[in-house]
């Protein structure tokens, strides 16, 4: 349903007293993914590995470098001003921060509402009903629809959001981190809710986050991103048992496991060093300065991403 | 479930609700309102609280002391500084309302447009404002009044350039900030287009600041009135201005000293009023956004 | 930090070109013929020596020759000869400049040693009576017109104590003592507005500052809470209030022209007023070209100092 072919992003980096284009930092490289319908990708990666960059990309609200997106059959780009309705329709997205990404100065109602005015050709009260049937869709009680959106509480607000992104009955979710910001105990909640959206409307998210167990539960595909690449792309349960990359070893080496005994016996691998430029690109494989298992071949080839399992990717030249 | 009131009549009540509330909250902003309001009461029904003129002049009556037949006592030329005061506060309501009027809708629409836009056209048109930011207000309007002539129309013209690029100055800075904000993006993503944006996002939330800097604007702007009829730039004679009032009477006041004191409260009172009022609206505006 | 002052000092060429532009367009459209304002009430000149007189002042050259003569002229300072008095506009110029100067600068200092201890006092004590009274003769100082509490301040010394307006002023450089004396009532009325804004700025500054966390560390830490806000309070609240400061410097350039009216004081905003009633053009525009000079290198000075102080402003874009 969303096909995602070598994206890349670059952001150019301008220096002096000219502004001369320096540089580029070069957020996501070559990127290329497949959404099916009614699935939830999940994509994972450290701060700054490019995750966000790539959601915007998929969103056309940032026009890219190079690569195409395909959406539902159909080529989508960004354009700065005509944004066609049946994208908008069919697309949406929450963010990490629900409060930002709503109007400080609308009520709930208006903001959940607002796509569904945009759609147009909607009566008064069919955009009541359906406001109502959102506000139980998503656990909301009524009168919140007269509140502004500082007087909800950090998991009202995720609601409000996603009721917002459902009102138009979209097929695809971009879902960028939207409950790291949340108490853990509204987390499950939410994470609960979205859940039962995808069953009841065959919603496909594209997930984003940096937590693993998170992504662990809800996600049917998992990617792993580093530096702008995916280095590891493959179905839930391969991915957690079998992890091939060393980075996606390493991540998921950190995840506690609630049993004490079997914490304290596991391999925990500690990955040293820090995250290197995303400007000047090393060659050879971006993870080598960081890799355990670096060998020569790692500082000369990028390792391409290919199938070393069934349905199973890796970047890596050791696997 | 029964009501027991109609949708509209609990609006009404939480209207008068909030009302109520503001003025507790804010006693000082209700006195700046009040003050205004009586200010302008005095400027419109001006014939009804004096039946003198305020433009004879009667050399045989000058510097009557107050609390006398005239109540405010005569100035220099023998007329009644009662009068001069109640017509006074015409010029300057008006002068000032305008002004501010014209400068915050133009400085406003300008703001938003510009930070919109972005590029080069608001670089360009920056850089003009802050060509006429460069200079000290009343150096402006001083320039502005030698080149139009003095007239009142020429004085709210005047004070409107000098205002404007300030109110643009606001209104943009708040446009650029939100044109980045995630809310923007969330509506674009859900399909609105720009006018929406503009209209329904970004002006809607530039409307506060700009607001709150009017008003303050307006205490400005009776001080800018009254600073050019001082200095001979304003409104021409026989107007009564309070500005010119003080100015004429201030070499005179081994003589009399009242002349002087009651224009200078008259401006003093309308600036008070509107900077109270500017400060209750920017406690009431502002922490709305950071109230949980 | 060099990029940015080349940065800002480019800025100014276009603003200074427009302003300049804009004041040679303002005034060559002044209506009326100078020359005839100048001359036509008395005695009439008849029209052969009003002519004389207007090529001598190259009135009669066509429009962007004169645009074109007159940039010419300003970069090189000469700024023409005054229609109503015949010395050149440098001379009178010269005369008032230090005046001035002198007036604006010691309005300045004043502002500085006295807001910023009041701020630091009501921002340090706020809610308790130190605040509430300085905030109560803040908000009277911003809305009372200057001129009328000089008018008042006049009136009272001289009922009082027989104080007079000077006669005749003396800048700083010759006299500084005498200088001072005359000049620091004037200075002084003119620094309580800019006083009480930057005394509410530096509160309101102050208060958010003591707020944030990196000051609740610092105190769990154990720092003593008088060096704490000297140390770490201050510096980092005074930052916003240096614009500020700029601000009310080119405000106090305008309140200068109003309070040297009122004392008599021989500057250059009392030059603008007269050759302004007088439509004596080479002086209106010599003196705005002074006060804008003042205006425009308070503005660099701000910005640079803004700069130096805030490295986050450095290092943007």
């Amino acid at each position: 349903m969303l096909e995602v072919r070598e994206l890349r992003k670059y952001f150019p980096i301008t220096k002096g007293f000219f502004r001369r284009q320096v540089g580029n930092v070069k957020a996501v490289d070559g990127v290329s993914l497949v959404v099916k319908r009614g699935e939830t990708f999940g994509l994972v990666g450290e701060s700054g590995c490019g995750k966000t960059t790539l959601g915007r990309c998929i969103l056309q609200v940032i026009p890219v470098t190079s690569g195409t997106t395909f959406f539902e059959g159909e080529k989508i780009s960004f354009s700065n001003n005509i944004r066609p309705k049946s994208l908008s329709a069919k697309m949406q997205a929450i963010f990490q921060d629900p409060y930002s990404s709503m109007n400080p100065r609308q009520k709930v109602k208006d903001i959940i509402a607002e796509p569904i005015i945009i759609q147009g050709h909607r009566s008064k009260r069919e955009i009541d009903d359906r406001l109502h049937a959102l506000y139980d869709l998503v656990g909301l009680k009524k009168e919140m629809g007269e509140r502004y959106p500082h007087m909800l509480s950090g998991g009202e607000q995720q609601r409000v959001c996603i009721a917002r992104a459902m009102a138009v009955q979209p097929s695809f979710i971009v879902c960028d981190e939207p409950v790291s910001s949340l108490d853990v105990s509204i987390r499950a909640q939410i994470i609960n809710l979205l859940e039962s959206l995808q069953e009841n409307h065959s919603v496909s998210y594209l997930f984003i986050s940096h937590d693993l167990s998170v992504v662990h539960h809800i996600s049917d595909t998992v990617a792993v991103m580093y530096l702008g690449k995916i280095v590891e792309i493959s179905p839930k349960r391969e991915l957690y048992r079998n992890p091939l990359h060393p980075y996606t070893k390493a991540l998921l080496s950190a995840i506690p496991i609630p049993d004490p005994a079997l914490e304290k016996k596991r391999e925990r691998i500690l990955i040293e060093g820090e995250v290197p430029s995303a400007v000047t690109v090393l060659p050879g494989c971006r993870f080598h300065p960081r890799c355990q298992y670096a060998q020569k071949p790692c500082t000369e080839e990028e390792p391409p991403l290919r199938e070393a399992e069934s349905r199973h990717w890796v970047a890596c030249l050791l696997v | 479930m029964t009501n027991l009131e109609t949708e509209q009549e609990s609006k009404n009540r939480l209207r008068l609700r909030e009302v109520w509330a503001f003025s507790l909250r804010e006693p000082l902003g209700v006195l700046g309102a009040l003050l205004l309001l009586a200010l302008v009461i005095m400027a419109i029904g001006a014939p009804v609280w004096t039946d003198k003129d305020p433009v004879t002049t009667s050399i045989s009556q000058a510097f009557k002391p107050p609390l006398s037949q005239f109540w405010f006592g005569t100035d220099f030329l023998g007329r009644d500084i009662w009068s001069r005061f109640v017509y006074g506060s015409r010029i300057s309501l008006i002068v000032a309302m305008s002004g501010v009027a014209l400068a915050s809708v133009a400085g406003g629409l300008l703001g938003i447009f510009s930070g919109l836009v972005g590029g080069k056209t608001d670089s360009y048109i920056q850089r003009f404002m802050d060509s006429l930011l460069a200079m000290p207000a009343i150096v402006l309007a001083i320039i502005i009044m030698a080149v139009l002539g003095t007239s009142l129309v020429n004085v709210i013209i005047a004070i409107a350039i000098v205002s404007f690029p300030r109110v643009n100055r606001i209104t943009r800075s708040t446009a650029v900030s939100l044109r980045e904000s995630l809310f923007i993006e969330s509506a674009v993503i859900a399909g609105a287009s720009k006018w929406r944006i503009t209209i329904r996002h970004i002006a809607m939330n530039c409307v506060a600041p700009w607001l709150v800097y009017c008003s303050a604007l307006l205490g400005t702007a009776f001080i800018a009135e009254a600073s050019l009829s001082f200095l001979g730039m304003g409104v021409p004679p026989p107007t009564p201005s309070w500005g010119r009032d003080l100015s004429d009477n201030l070499t005179r006041f081994e003589f009399a000293p009242w002349p002087c004191i009651f224009p200078g409260l008259g401006i003093s009172m309308a600036v008070f009023s509107a900077n109270f009022l500017g400060d209750a609206l920017r406690n009431i505006l502002d922490p709305r956004l950071k109230r949980i | 930090m060099i990029g940015y002052i080349i940065r800002r000092l480019l800025w100014f060429v276009p603003v200074v070109l427009v302003i300049l532009t804009l004041l040679f367009l303002l005034l060559q459209v002044v209506p009326g013929d100078p020359i005839r304002a100048a001359f036509g009430g008395e005695n009439p000149l008849d029209e052969q020596q009003i002519q004389a007189l207007r090529a001598q002042f190259g009135l009669d050259r066509p429009f962007y020759i004169r645009y074109f003569v007159w940039l010419w002229d300003v970069i090189h300072l000469d700024l023409g000869i005054s229609i109503y008095s015949g010395s050149t506009v440098k001379k009178q110029l010269a005369t008032r400049i230090p005046v001035t100067v002198g007036l604006v600068a010691l309005a300045l200092f004043i502002t500085l040693i006295l807001s910023i201890p009041f701020g630091t006092l009501a921002g340090y004590y706020h809610d308790k009576w130190p605040d509430w009274v300085l905030r109560t003769i803040s908000i009277l100082f911003i809305s009372l017109p200057h001129f009328w509490l000089a008018a008042i301040g006049i009136m009272l010394l001289m009922t009082f104590s027989g104080w007079s307006l000077s006669i005749e002023y003396v800048t700083m450089f010759t006299h500084p003592l005498k200088a001072l004396k005359q000049l620091a009532l004037p200075a002084f009325i003119m620094a309580l507005r800019p006083i009480s804004i930057a005394t509410r700025m530096i509160r309101s500054s102050l208060i958010e500052v003591l707020e944030e966390d990196y000051i609740r560390t610092a105190r769990a830490k154990g720092v003593r809470e008088e060096s704490l806000t000297r140390r770490h309070a201050l510096p980092n609240s005074i930052i916003p209030v240096v614009t500020v400061y700029g601000l009310e410097g080119i405000v106090l350039i305008g309140a200068s022209v109003i309070m040297e009216r009122i004392f008599g004081i021989p500057g250059i905003g009392s030059l603008v007023v007269e050759a302004a009633n007088n439509r004596d053009i080479y002086v209106l525009q010599g003196s705005i070209l002074v006060l804008l000079s003042y205006a425009l290198f308070l503005n660099l000075a701000i910005d640079l100092l803004y700069g130096w102080l805030d490295p986050r402003i450095r290092y943007e874009r």
